[in-house]
């Protein structure tokens, strides 16, 4: 469960914001909200649209539950942003269908209804909004929704490229083409790579800050 | 929180032993391949274990490192790796294979030792999922491939895994699984001289038959209760036992000291459950065979099954033993 720390009860918008989009990525420092990611992020259109909706549905949703608080009993929460969510996203879906595109639709209609149940608004409503300040709330809202978007579309992107050569439908001139590209396991792979970029970048800062922190390899031979 | 304990190889003589043994038996199958196959499965292997070495030391020189050979596991991913391809895979995706299971399996890790997925599965399983036209399909035995390049006239040919994964019959008989004169993987249709390596390595105490036997006993009783094919039962349990991974998996990447659980009763549980999931991947997964992707899915668990093991025979030994 994700703790808010003493920094994140105060009115530090810049740096809960960066904390959630980056450095605590909710995909890839959290692992939370992975499957639609892998299931529904082939392709850079279905990302964008998964990042807007994850938005206008966390945004909202983050903001009233940080009013209510803890004014309502803990068992109402989960029912209160659940229901709320699901509304939004039905509200999402109507749009998408009728005014923005009905293939896109048809290609995300099993995928927008699930994020109202996805761990990201489980995790970040339910943990981190109730009990913080409203402001608060709004920044890890964007700051989440924005790591996601990040990370979905960066997969997305690839995973287009690399099965259809195209981004955002455009064609692009390259000879490698991979079919497979849209199975779970690439996401999976790409997903792995970008964990571990993260986490060396966050280790190279921890070095830069401590020195004693850097171990030779002859100190872990020694400890083995 | 007490650190977990993940398995690790014992640094010195051992691991240089453990590599020298398991590249003698590649070697052994390199030579039977070259008998079955012409050469080109032997140039495939020398390139396979060349990129691994070639990928390992850059990986070293980019970490710096001292460089790592002297242990031989690169080797011996790369001698695996190639054991577990077509003898016609192209050679783009035995090195691909090869890279990917040094590069992501193994160095960011740590390198060797220090491991939790085995390289060489992560390898194969790479390749497979990526290239899975080029890398399952096969060549007939008797045909000569004595080029790298050209494979352009091969007539693949289906193993016996991919007849019993679409629910055929196989018309092998047993001498033909025995002797490796199957259309299949460069070392893993040749059983006998699989059986003889076993042998050597029990003999050497490289491997222990601990994990090995409850994994093919598993796979022999759930081939018996829920058979593929048609026919005799007894004729179906042993080309489910001879096709495929399943036996090179059970000797070479079961066995691996880094990524299996070290106590005696974790890898009797460890070969249990990766036999059930070899052969749920057999029945219900995407490809003819599932070996790789079963032993894989049960690395990360070896430390949780070597500690639970652990713990239970010192509170059997502490309880009922010491009472004596």
């Amino acid at each position: 469960m994700y703790k808010p720390t003493a920094s994140h009860t105060g009115w530090k918008f810049g740096q809960i914001f960066l904390d959630s989009a980056i450095r605590d990525n909710i995909v890839l420092a959290q692992a939370i909200g992975i499957c639609p990611i892998i299931l529904a992020g082939t392709d850079l259109k279905s990302g964008v649209v998964l990042t807007v909706c994850t938005l206008l549905v966390l945004l909202p949703v983050s903001f009233l539950m940080s009013l209510i608080g803890n004014r309502l009993p803990n068992w109402l929460h989960p029912v209160i942003y659940t229901l709320s969510a699901s509304i939004l996203l039905t509200g999402a879906a109507f749009v998408l269908d009728n005014f923005i595109s009905t293939t896109l639709y048809a290609q995300l209609h099993l995928f927008i209804p699930l994020m109202a149940v996805n761990t990201i608004f489980t995790y970040r409503v339910g943990g981190f909004s109730i009990g913080n300040r409203p402001a608060a709330a709004i920044a890890d809202a964007l700051g989440s929704s924005f790591g996601f978007g990040l990370v979905i579309c960066l997969v997305g992107l690839l995973r287009e490229l690399l099965r259809a050569n195209t981004i955002w439908g455009v064609p692009v001139p390259i000879e490698l083409t991979l079919t497979e590209a849209a199975e779970p396991f690439l996401a999976f792979i790409l997903l792995g790579f970008m964990a571990a970029a993260l986490q060396v970048h966050a280790h190279r800062k921890k070095d830069d800050a401590d020195p004693a922190f850097i171990v030779s390899d002859e100190e872990v031979d020694a400890r083995d | 929180m007490e650190p977990i304990i993940t398995p690790s190889l014992r640094v010195g003589r051992s691991v240089i032993s453990y590599s020298f043994d398991v590249l003698l038996i590649i070697a052994c199958l390199t030579v039977y391949s070259y008998v079955i196959y012409g050469l080109r499965p032997v140039l495939l292997t020398l390139i396979t274990i060349g990129t691994a070495m070639l990928c390992e030391a850059i990986a070293c020189l980019l970490s710096r490192r001292r460089l790592t050979f002297g242990d031989g596991t690169a080797l011996v991913t790369g001698g695996l790796i190639a054991m577990m391809m077509s003898p016609i895979t192209p050679v783009w995706a035995a090195m691909a294979a090869a890279a990917f299971a040094i590069w992501v399996a193994k160095m960011p890790f740590g390198g060797s030792g220090r491991n939790i997925f085995n390289p060489a599965a992560a390898g194969v399983a790479f390749a497979t999922f990526c290239f899975p036209r080029s890398v399952l399909t096969y060549p007939n035995p008797d045909q000569g491939l004595r080029l790298l390049w050209d494979t352009t006239a091969v007539i693949p040919q289906e193993s016996v895994a991919s007849v019993l994964k679409s629910g055929g019959a196989s018309f092998e008989t047993p001498m033909n699984m025995l002797f490796g004169n199957t259309p299949g993987a460069i070392g893993a249709t040749t059983i006998l001289v699989l059986l003889a390596g076993l042998i050597y390595l029990a003999c050497r105490r490289t491997v222990s038959l601990h994990a090995f036997i409850p994994y093919v006993l598993t796979c022999a009783v759930i081939a018996l209760v829920f058979p593929r094919t048609g026919g005799n039962l007894l004729n179906g349990v042993f080309l489910e036992l001879t096709s495929g991974l399943l036996l090179f998996g059970g000797i070479f990447m079961l066995n691996d000291p880094t990524t299996t659980p070290h106590h005696a009763s974790g890898r009797v549980i460890f070969g249990i459950l990766t036999g059930i999931a070899v052969m749920l991947m057999r029945h219900f997964g995407r490809f003819e065979d599932g070996v790789c992707f079963a032993i894989l899915l049960m690395n990360p668990l070896s430390s949780v099954i070597d500690r639970a093991a652990w713990q239970v025979s010192h509170f059997v030994e502490k309880r009922w033993l010491h009472r004596v």
